[in-house]
C-alpha cells in the first residue's frame, strides 16, 4: 500500500461517510437522556450500518437490516417509548437520573482499549482470492438451509417462545 | 479496506453500547444500548465474512437479528409490566423478587 498516493477507492469513501455517521449517531443514542431521541438516533446508525453491509457485499443483509431492524424492531421500540411516555399526570415514567456517573465512560474506555489492542495485534488475514458468487442470495440460502439448518429451526422455536412470552407478560394485569 | 478498520468501528460501537448499559437507569435506554452492542457484533461478522470469502458470518448475522427481535419483544413486555407495577422504568425500582 503506497501511503503517498491519495486516491480513495469507493469502499474507503463509503466506510468514511457511513462509518462516521454510524459512530456519531451511536454516540448520540447513548448520550441522550430521552429514550425517544436515543431510539431515533439508533435508527440512523442502523441505516448507516446497512450501507456498510452493502459495500461489504452483503446485499441481502442490507435489505434485512432495513426491513427487520430499522423497520420492525425500531417501530416496536418507539411505540413502547411513546406508550410509556404519554401518560400525563403522574411523575414521568421515563427515568432521567444518570446512574453510576463515572463508571460508564471508564467501562467503555477499558473495553475499547482491550478490543483495539486485540485487533491491532491479530495477524493480518490475506484478502480472499475467490470472487463472490454471482447469485448472492442463492449462495446464502445454500449456507443457511444446509449448513445451518438446525440453528434455523431452533430460531423459529425461539421466536415462537418469545411471541407467546411477550403476549403473556404484557397482558398481565396488576391486582 | 482492511478488516481491522471494520473491527475497530465495531469495537467502538460495542464500547459505546456498554457505556449506555452502565450509564442509564432507564430500562428503555438500556435496551437501546444493547441493540447497539448486537449491531456492533454483526458488523464484525459481516466484515469477517467478506475477508475470509465465506458466507458463514452473514448467516450468523441473520441469527443475531432473529435473536434481537425475540429479545426486544420479551424485553419490552417486561418493561411494560415493570412500568405498570412501579409507575417507572427505572431499573433500580424493580429490585424485589416477589412475583
Amino acid at each position: 500500500m503506497d501511503a503517498l498516493t491519495f486516491s480513495f477507492t469507493a469502499e474507503q469513501a463509503i466506510f468514511a461517510v457511513a462509518g462516521g455517521i454510524c459512530a456519531i449517531a451511536a454516540a448520540n443514542a447513548v448520550l441522550r437522556h430521552d429514550p425517544l431521541a436515543s431510539a431515533l438516533s439508533l435508527t440512523i446508525a442502523l441505516f448507516a450500518l446497512a450501507v456498510l453491509y452493502l459495500s461489504l457485499g452483503a446485499a441481502f443483509l442490507f435489505g434485512v437490516q432495513i426491513a427487520v431492524y430499522a423497520g420492525a424492531i425500531m417501530v416496536l421500540l418507539v411505540f413502547v417509548v411513546m406508550l410509556l411516555g404519554a401518560t400525563g399526570g403522574r411523575p414521568p415514567l421515563i427515568a432521567r437520573r444518570p446512574r453510576l456517573g463515572l463508571a460508564g465512560p471508564l467501562v467503555a474506555l477499558a473495553l475499547f482499549a482491550l478490543l483495539a489492542a486485540a485487533i491491532v495485534r491479530a495477524p493480518v488475514v490475506a484478502a480472499p482470492t475467490a470472487e463472490p458468487a454471482a447469485d448472492h442470495v442463492a449462495a446464502l440460502a445454500d449456507v443457511l438451509f444446509v449448513k445451518f439448518l438446525f440453528p434455523f429451526e431452533i430460531a423459529s422455536v425461539l421466536l415462537l417462545a418469545a411471541l407467546i412470552g411477550a403476549v403473556v407478560l404484557a397482558q398481565r394485569r396488576t391486582p | 479496506m482492511p478488516l481491522a478498520a471494520y473491527e475497530l468501528l465495531g469495537a467502538l460501537l460495542f464500547a459505546l453500547g456498554a457505556m449506555g448499559v452502565v450509564l442509564r437507569a432507564n430500562a428503555l435506554s438500556m435496551l437501546i444500548s444493547v441493540e447497539l452492542m448486537l449491531n456492533a457484533v454483526n458488523l464484525t461478522f459481516v466484515a469477517a465474512a467478506r475477508q475470509y470469502g465465506q458466507l458463514d458470518g452473514q448467516v450468523i448475522s441473520f441469527f443475531v437479528i432473529a435473536v434481537a427481535a425475540a429479545e426486544v419483544g420479551v424485553g419490552l413486555a417486561i418493561v411494560i409490566d415493570v412500568a405498570r407495577r412501579h409507575t417507572t422504568v427505572d431499573v433500580d425500582a424493580a429490585s424485589e423478587l416477589r412475583g
